[in-house]
Parts: structure tokens; C-alpha cells; sequence
């Protein structure tokens, strides 16, 4: 048998456990990307307030996510927590962990969507009766998250790219399923060639997808 | 008669340094009171602390007889009163004509969707905009965009209109067609309140101005009168750049 014979054979015998990994690795994607986007835009929300209190601590938030090292903070949790008695799942780490990053970052691309904003816009909404969280939700949500749909689609690809480190803490997700593929015939390069090539089918579905949405958006926020 | 809305001895400071100075002003129903002065002289901030866009640091303003500074004062109530059309006019960009006239509508006086698209129709059609109700800011012209900002402040029925600088981005004959628009709206009972530095719609638009200089009232008289006032540099500094 050829080595590319074996490789084939391998992985349709391993398709099955290799599709529930690749289940779990767009679970895990989508589910931060949502939780992500929705805990940053309660940051958001929170970074903007009048209270310098609140402004501060969302501030020290965002800083202090983006700048640690996500791989630290999923072993913090899934290693560390439990010599406290906190004991979670492989997903569980990896949800609130990826959340607690993404959010981060997406609050840093609100934000800068937001500083874009024409504040008389916003006084504008104030003028008409509108109360603070009124003017939030029907006025800036939608203009920051539309502005800011190319770095959020960015971010939702790093959230799939990202999501292969889980393996570290036991998530059984795609790229776990194809190391187990590479070990079981030590055709390394075949099988992560195999991996580089879906993730980038993912990535172009989710680019395409993002330039649809933009495409649709764009003549309102010319 | 009692005035409709009456500012007493208003005055603002940002850090310190005066904005406004005593300013008080009488208004009764359905009368357009035009001010005017150099930038930087208060007048804006005259209008967003009528409209408690801006907390005044002392004074009285009331409105239909009721102080509006106090803090127990719904603020939501008070700003539907008193609508505000602003120089840059300010249309939300993410949403279509209709959407901005009608939205206020819908959220603050909770009218259904189709109701309050009906009467944002009906308020486009006075302005001659209801075939731009699909259209999007960006689209619009400057004046258009004026028309629509009027609308919907208008959509919600208030009982005074602020204008800040409302022919600022237009040319001559979009100003004469907003001042024509401004008369028509006071003989309808509106109240208006119009800060602009365009001498020409203040001439057309009362025969009294009140002038404006350093956060006090320097002067009030028909726009002619005051710039004969050879004696008053201020005046003059002003009425002279303003006519050229």
C-alpha cells in the first residue's frame, strides 16, 4: 500500500469521529463568537457610561484580556481552578475563556467603531427624548456593529483558527481528531495539509459570507 | 397671557469659565424668537439647556408654567415638548427617511409600526419629501436633509421648535425656502426658538432679534435698527462681517 493509500484509508475509517470534531471545533466558534460579541457589546455599553469608575474598570477589562495569552488563560482555568475546587468541562473552560478574550477585542473594535460616530448623531437621539439605553440600543449598537462587521468577521475567523488549541485542555475538536489521524500512520504532513485545507474552506465561507452581509448593509452607511 | 416657555436669570460655566450669564427670555405660544451673535457667544448652549441637553449651572426655565430644571423633571417628557433641529441636522445615517421620522414615534410614545409610518408620511408630505421616505441620509441633499430633520422633530407634535443654525449648510434659495417653512410652522402655533447668523432669514423671520454676545443679551431690536447702532462695536463688528 502506497502512503497516500493508507492515508485515505485512515481517514474514511476515522471519518466519523473526525466529523464529530469538526462539530465540535464550529460549536465552539460559533458559540464564543456569539457569547463574544454580546459580552462586547456589554462592554461596550459599560466603556461608554458617565460613571469614570465604570470606565475605568472596562478599560482595565479590555486591557487586561487582549493582553493575556489565551493559551494561559484556558490552562488558569481548566489546570488552576480546580486546585480551588472549581472544576469545569473542556467546553465549559473553552466557552468562558474564549468568550472573556473575544469580548475583549470585540469591545476594542466597538470602541473605535464608536469614537467614528458623530456625537451630535447621538445628542440628536438625546434631543428627541430618547433615554441613554434607548439611544444604545436604536442608535449605536447598530451603526458600531455595522462599521465594525469587517474586524468582527476577522475576529469570528481567529475564533475558528484559535479554537485548535483546545485540544490543550482535552476538547476533543477537529485538529485533536486529525493529530490522532497523523499519529495512528505518522503521515504528518498529509494529514495536517487535510487540516490547513478545511479550515481554509471554513475561513472562505465565513469571508464570502461577511461580504454578502456588508454588501447589503453598505448603502445605508455610506 | 403667560408665556409659554420663560428662562430667568440663566446662566451656564464648563469648568469654570461663564458661558451664559443671566440670560432670560419670554416666549408665548406660537411666536419665533430669533437669536443672534458671534460663535462661541452662548447661543447653542442656550438651546440644548432649554432642551436639558446640558444642565444650566443656575436659573429658572419653565415651561408651560413648570420649572424643567428641577431634578425630579421627566427629561423625556420635556424633550418631546421641545423638539430640537440641529445645524448638521443629524439623521441617523443606519435608518431610511421614514425610519427617522417615525422611529421617536414608535419607541416614545409607543405608536404600532404602521401608525406611526402613516403620520411620518403625512409629515414628509408637508416638507415635499414623502417620495424620499426609501432613501437613506447619504442620499439626500443638505436642504433635504433640513426637511427631513424638521419632520421628525415635527412627527411628535411638540409644542416648541429649537432650531440651531437651520440654514448654516444651504444655499440662498434653500434658505429662503426654509425660512417660508419656519413662518408657516409659527402661524400654525408653533413656538419657535431659531439661533442663525444669517442676517437675511432673521430679517424675514421676526421683526425683533435678540443679540447675543460673551453669554449675555447685548441687545434686542428689528435686525435694521441694531445695525445702525454706529455706537456699538460689538454690533457693528458683528453686522459688519455678518453683511458681507
Amino acid at each position: 500500500m502506497t502512503n497516500w493509500m493508507i492515508f485515505w484509508r485512515d481517514l474514511i475509517e476515522q471519518l466519523p469521529l473526525i466529523t464529530q470534531g469538526l462539530l465540535n471545533t464550529v460549536l465552539l466558534a460559533s458559540t464564543v463568537s456569539v457569547t463574544g460579541l454580546l459580552l462586547g457589546c456589554v462592554v461596550l455599553y459599560l466603556s461608554i457610561s458617565r460613571r469614570p469608575l465604570v470606565r475605568y474598570l472596562t478599560k482595565s477589562y479590555i486591557s487586561f484580556f487582549i493582553g493575556m495569552p489565551l493559551i494561559v488563560l484556558l490552562f488558569l482555568m481548566y489546570y488552576g481552578a480546580p486546585q480551588f475546587g472549581l472544576s469545569f468541562t473542556p467546553f465549559e473552560v473553552a466557552v468562558l475563556g474564549f468568550t472573556l478574550n473575544v469580548a475583549a477585542y470585540n469591545a476594542a473594535y466597538l470602541t473605535t467603531a464608536y469614537n467614528g460616530l458623530d456625537p451630535v448623531e447621538l445628542d440628536a437621539a438625546r434631543a428627541q427624548g430618547f433615554s441613554e439605553w434607548q439611544v444604545f440600543r436604536l442608535i449605536t449598537l447598530p451603526q458600531v456593529l455595522r462599521t465594525s462587521i469587517p474586524a468582527l468577521t476577522n475576529q469570528m475567523i481567529s475564533n475558528l483558527k484559535d479554537s485548535s488549541v483546545v485540544f490543550l485542555i482535552q476538547y476533543t475538536d477537529f485538529f485533536a481528531r486529525v493529530q490522532e489521524l497523523a499519529s495512528s500512520n505518522f503521515q504528518f504532513f498529509k494529514a495536517y495539509m487535510f487540516a490547513a485545507i478545511v479550515y481554509l474552506v471554513m475561513v472562505s465561507v465565513l469571508v464570502l459570507a461577511s461580504r454578502v452581509v456588508q454588501r447589503r448593509l453598505g448603502l445605508s452607511m455610506v | 397671557m403667560t408665556p409659554l416657555l420663560s428662562i430667568r436669570d440663566l446662566s451656564k460655566q464648563f469648568n469654570g469659565t461663564p458661558v451664559l450669564e443671566g440670560v432670560s427670555l419670554e416666549l408665548a405660544r406660537g411666536e419665533l424668537k430669533v437669536i443672534m451673535g458671534p460663535s462661541g457667544c452662548g447661543k447653542s448652549t442656550l438651546l440644548r439647556c432649554i432642551n436639558r441637553l446640558i444642565e444650566p449651572t443656575s436659573g429658572v426655565i419653565e415651561f408651560d408654567g413648570q420649572d424643567i430644571t428641577q431634578a425630579s423633571t421627566d427629561v423625556s417628557w420635556v424633550r418631546q415638548q421641545i423638539g430640537f433641529v440641529f445645524q448638521q441636522f443629524a439623521l441617523f445615517r443606519h435608518l431610511t427617511v421614514l425610519d427617522n421620522v417615525s422611529l421617536a414615534l414608535r419607541k416614545l410614545r409607543g405608536v404600532n409600526r404602521l401608525e406611526a409610518q402613516s403620520r411620518a408620511r403625512h409629515e414628509l408630505t408637508k416638507f415635499g419629501m414623502a417620495e424620499f421616505s426609501d432613501k437613506f441620509p447619504a442620499e439626500l441633499s443638505g436642504g433635504q436633509k433640513q426637511r427631513v430633520a424638521i419632520a421628525r422633530a415635527l412627527a411628535m407634535d411638540p409644542q416648541v421648535l429649537l432650531m440651531d443654525e437651520p440654514t448654516s449648510a444651504l444655499d440662498p434659495v434653500k434658505s429662503r425656502e426654509v425660512a417660508q417653512l419656519l413662518r408657516g410652522l409659527s402661524q400654525e402655533g408653533v413656538t419657535i426658538v431659531c439661533v442663525t447668523h444669517d442676517l437675511s432669514l432673521a430679517e424675514s423671520l421676526s421683526q425683533a432679534i435678540t443679540f447675543i454676545h460673551n453669554g449675555r443679551i447685548h441687545a434686542v431690536g428689528p435686525v435694521s435698527a441694531l445695525a445702525q447702532r454706529t455706537e456699538d462695536p460689538v454690533i457693528q463688528n458683528f453686522f459688519g462681517k455678518g453683511s458681507d
